[in-house]
């Protein structure tokens, strides 16, 4: 299964799950209709002394007001939490309490979990999310939410933090990232509102409850005469059903949740194991789990009971349900990733904090043929590690298949990871640490678009920083011009993504400036590479959405054949980098093209499918159902790679495509030598 | 009977549909007071990293200027509180009357801070010396982060205050306890590297230097 076969999965889910929550919807009216009808029928017997009227059952009137009342107090319920977390990730952590980790955190346990979390972000090739610490619980939980790659966060515990090694943490994080990957977070946030509508209609029989024991409680303490007294009984009970049918309620929201929630669990915990190769570290993290007298509950945070299927172990207290669990047992993940487990949990350690440091990568990893998945099948099998591909020349890699490249997407390895490990090791200090600081990010990117001469292009470019940051905006992107300069071009994108995540703390008026500026440096240097371009534009697609309100993406276009200038376009220009003369021109579009044989393309020349046609090209490509962009990416894959070779230049702008259609590719070339 | 029931069905269910309303502001409230904590961070990680540096200035001035202690202690004085400050924020950054105390802490150094450099101004060799140079760039460019930094936490304020004070927000702010959040506004000498100082300042400073 495939990135784009997992989201297509998890849209289905979704449909699967709207279903569900329907029917249950459905039976509830039903029984509240029973059930009003019941005491209605009752109520209006006793004054007619005939004991009991049967029509309220058939009043069609009544069967309305009830199934509509029904609806209402759910729908909207569900509606108000829906909106309330519109914000996405960063809404949910702070509605649970988190507190945000700085990028630039000394705390060594933050230090180590920031590093684990970019190593990861690099590795398949997202932006940094931001990282939440639930300070105060001691338990090892943690979860990932939001609705974007975008806005994404990753919650942990204090106790996950604190008392996990690196690698156990790096299995941990490894799950979390899956979600991210799988999409199944936009899943789960949408079930916190379901849930919160079914919740919603205990509420109100609860309330109806105590308003009517109450009250006719008073009346027949004053009189005890039928009357009113009765009507208030009537509500009592009716009270009494509704928080009956919507125990029901929350029953089957729960069932709702397991249903959807733990295959997805073991699915995230085999793909977690397909991106580190290490089930230790997940199987460790899993057996302090079951060692903790708290285990991975939650104590302290607020509305956890809503989200409890979005968490890494099990957030509340084991139910006696066991059919209505959010998690797998943790007995049985375990057993999955290391079936010599005797289930004695008094063997585990917790180390000291900190002495763990010293050696991370210390046990050897093996590899796994895959996990078999109980109802999933062979996660693993199916996803060996994609596109590993050795340098074969300097500076350019061999490439196996189109197909084998969009492979990889969302798929990183622990190949990817040991290279974005060594990556981040081999970047200047001073960039790491502008790439941690709100304000040197914004130097850190202006530096990435610098005219790499130190002509008057470039001047001007320090002009505009100037104009629109000020003075020692530019001084500092003067500061770190020629760090970046002799950047690796592979720690390019890295760079960016790492940037990306303290950029989402610029306030709004300076994000426009910022938007503003990035632009005219575009436009300063006239013939600005395709690379540098796609970067800049990347950065603004990732920080957009929290800073101004998104339409829903939605798809749009089921087919290719109406875009087919859009095809053109991004074929075309892709061929033009790729190629050096006329005939490699010609070789490579061919290659793209016979990948898009459905659209019919048209060659565009060089002045037809400059930055500003991609541009927008590529902004329309990007409402195109997930398993077209399977096919737009192998064919610029193809495109590319027509010569049998990628260079780093090209596999670079092949990544940044690939992440302007919403597809994060893990780093390609990957040979560890250069980058070290 | 049945309009009865109905009716008051009704009446309830309004009532749980506000109780919701109720919540959900509640709610709204406590995720734009954790956003706006969340944004203080990034300036308190800039904060303390220049109280590291300003002992290190101090240090290294004091050398050169032996007849300004007053002022030196007053730059010391003037850190620690803001140190302290700082790291009660950190703690608690929801604490108005913490807050408060920071910024006018932060108010008093960059006076005193100002007055400092504004000092160093007569003493050549001081402002020659290799250190010295990379110090004061150093404070200012860490100034300038706070700067830069404020502007995000104050937007964050910006948007929490106001999410307070619209009806109905205000009388669930006001039954669960939720106060404004201080903006962060240094006023006076917030850039050090510059050492902004307007000519009556200066005359002042002037003078003391006569009486010594």
């Amino acid at each position: 299964m495939d990135f784009f076969e997992r989201q297509h999965q998890a849209k289905k889910k979704t449909g699967y799950l709207v279903f569900l929550f329907c029917v249950s919807v459905l039976l509830i009216s039903l029984l509240n209709h029973l059930l009003i009808a019941t005491v209605i029928g009752a109520s209006s017997g006793a004054e007619g002394e005939l004991g009991f009227v049967t029509t309220a059952y058939t009043d069609p009137m009544l069967a309305g007001l009830v199934f509509l009342g029904t609806f209402a107090v759910i729908g909207m319920a569900g509606l108000f939490r829906r909106v309330q977390l519109s914000g996405g990730g960063s809404s949910v952590a702070a509605m649970m309490g988190g507190r945000l980790v700085n990028m630039a955190t000394i705390d060594p346990d933050e230090r180590k979990l920031m590093n684990v979390v970019e190593e990861m972000a690099i590795a398949s090739s997202v932006p940094v999310p931001e990282v939440y610490v639930m300070d105060g619980e001691e338990g090892i939980n943690a979860f990932a939410a939001g609705y974007t790659l975008d806005d994404a966060v990753i919650g942990v515990t204090e106790g996950c933090m604190r008392r996990l090694q690196r690698d156990e943490l790096q299995g941990v994080i490894a799950h979390e990232f899956s979600h991210i990957l799988n999409q199944d977070m936009r899943l789960n946030l949408r079930l916190i509102a379901v849930i919160f509508g079914l919740v919603a209609l205990a509420v109100l029989g609860r309330v109806l409850l105590g308003i009517g024991f109450y009250s006719s409680g008073n009346r027949s303490r004053r009189s005890s005469e039928g009357g009113g007294g009765g009507a208030a009984l009537a509500i009592g009970i009716i009270g009494l059903g509704l928080m009956a049918t919507s125990g029901l309620g929350i029953l089957m929201g729960n069932l709702i949740k397991s249903a959807v929630s733990r295959q997805r669990e073991y699915l995230a915990d085999s793909s977690a194991v397909q991106y580190t190769r290490n089930p230790e570290g997940l199987a460790g993290a899993l057996k302090k789990i079951g060692a903790l007298s708290n285990g991975s509950r939650l104590l302290n945070t607020p509305n956890a009971a809503e989200a409890s299927h979005m968490f890494f172990g099990a957030a509340l207290s084991q139910s006696w349900f066991s059919i209505t669990s959010t998690h797998p047992p943790l007995l049985e993940r375990i057993l999955l990733l290391e079936p010599s487990f005797d289930g004695d949990y008094s063997e585990v350690k917790f180390e000291e904090r900190r002495s763990s440091a010293a050696k991370p990568d210390s046990k050897a990893r093996r590899t796994q043929a895959g996990i078999p998945i109980p109802g999933v099948g062979d996660a693993l099998g199916q996803a060996l590690p994609p596109v590993i591909m050795g340098l074969a020349a300097a500076g350019q890699v061999q490439v196996g298949s189109a197909a084998a490249v969009a492979d990889s997407i969302g798929n990183p390895t622990q190949q990817h990871i040991d290279f974005a490990a060594a990556l981040l090791a081999s970047l200047p200090e001073a960039v790491r640490a502008a790439a941690h600081d709100t304000h040197d990010a914004c130097a850190l990117v202006f530096a990435l678009l610098l005219d790499p001469k130190d002509g008057p292009v470039q001047k001007k470019q320090f002009g505009q920083v100037d104009k629109l940051f000020g003075e020692q905006m530019a001084k500092a992107t003067l500061k770190l011009s020629a760090d970046v300069a002799s950047l690796d071009p592979r720690a390019k994108l890295p760079v960016a993504d790492l940037a990306v995540g303290s950029l989402r703390r610029m306030a709004k008026d300076q994000f426009e400036r910022f938007t503003k500026l990035l632009e005219s440096l575009a436009a300063a240097d006239e013939k600005i590479d395709l690379f540098e371009f796609s970067l800049s534009k990347l950065v603004i697609r990732h920080l957009e959405p929290h800073f101004v309100k998104q339409q829903k993406k939605t798809t749009r276009y089921y087919s290719l054949k109406k875009l087919s200038h859009e095809c053109s376009v991004l074929i075309s220009s892709l061929a033009c980098t790729a190629g050096s003369n006329d005939e490699t021109i010609q070789t490579a579009y061919d290659a793209g093209a016979s990948h898009l044989d459905a659209t019919r393309l048209t060659q565009l020349p060089d002045v037809d499918c400059g930055l500003q046609e991609l541009d927008q090209a590529l902004v329309t490509l990007d409402g195109v159902a997930i398993n077209l962009k399977r096919k737009l990416i192998e064919a610029a894959a193809a495109t590319v790679s027509a010569d049998g070779y990628l260079q780093i230049q090209e596999a670079e702008l092949l990544r940044a495509i690939s992440d302007s259609l919403g597809c994060p590719m893990p780093p390609l070339a990957i040979a560890l030598k250069t980058a070290a | 009977m049945t309009e009865l029931v109905i009716i008051l069905a009704g009446l309830v269910g309004l009532a749980v549909i506000v109780g919701l309303w109720v919540m959900g502001i509640y709610n709204g409230l406590i995720r734009k007071r954790n956003a706006k904590d969340n944004n203080y961070s990034q300036i308190g990680i800039q904060l303390t990293r220049k109280y590291d540096l300003i002992p290190n200035l101090v240090k290294l001035v004091k050398g050169y200027m032996k007849h300004e202690r007053t002022t030196l202690e007053e730059v010391i004085q003037a850190r620690n509180m803001a140190a302290n400050a700082n790291a009660a924020v950190s703690a608690n950054p929801s604490d108005p009357a913490a807050m408060k105390q920071m910024v006018a802490a932060e108010g008093t150094l960059g006076g005193v801070m100002g007055r400092l450099f504004a000092l160093s101004e007569s003493y050549p060799d001081l402002k020659a010396n290799q250190n010295m140079m990379q110090l004061t760039e150093e404070l200012t460019s860490t100034e300038n982060k706070v700067t830069f930094a404020r502007q995000a936490f104050n937007d964050s304020v910006m948007g929490y205050n106001n999410a307070l004070q619209v009806f109905p927000a205000n009388k669930v702010a006001g039954m669960f306890g939720f106060t404004e959040a201080i903006f962060f506004e240094v006023e006076g000498l917030g850039d050090v590297g510059k050492a902004v100082v307007t000519a009556d300042q200066k005359k002042d400073l002037d003078i003391s230097f006569d009486d010594m």
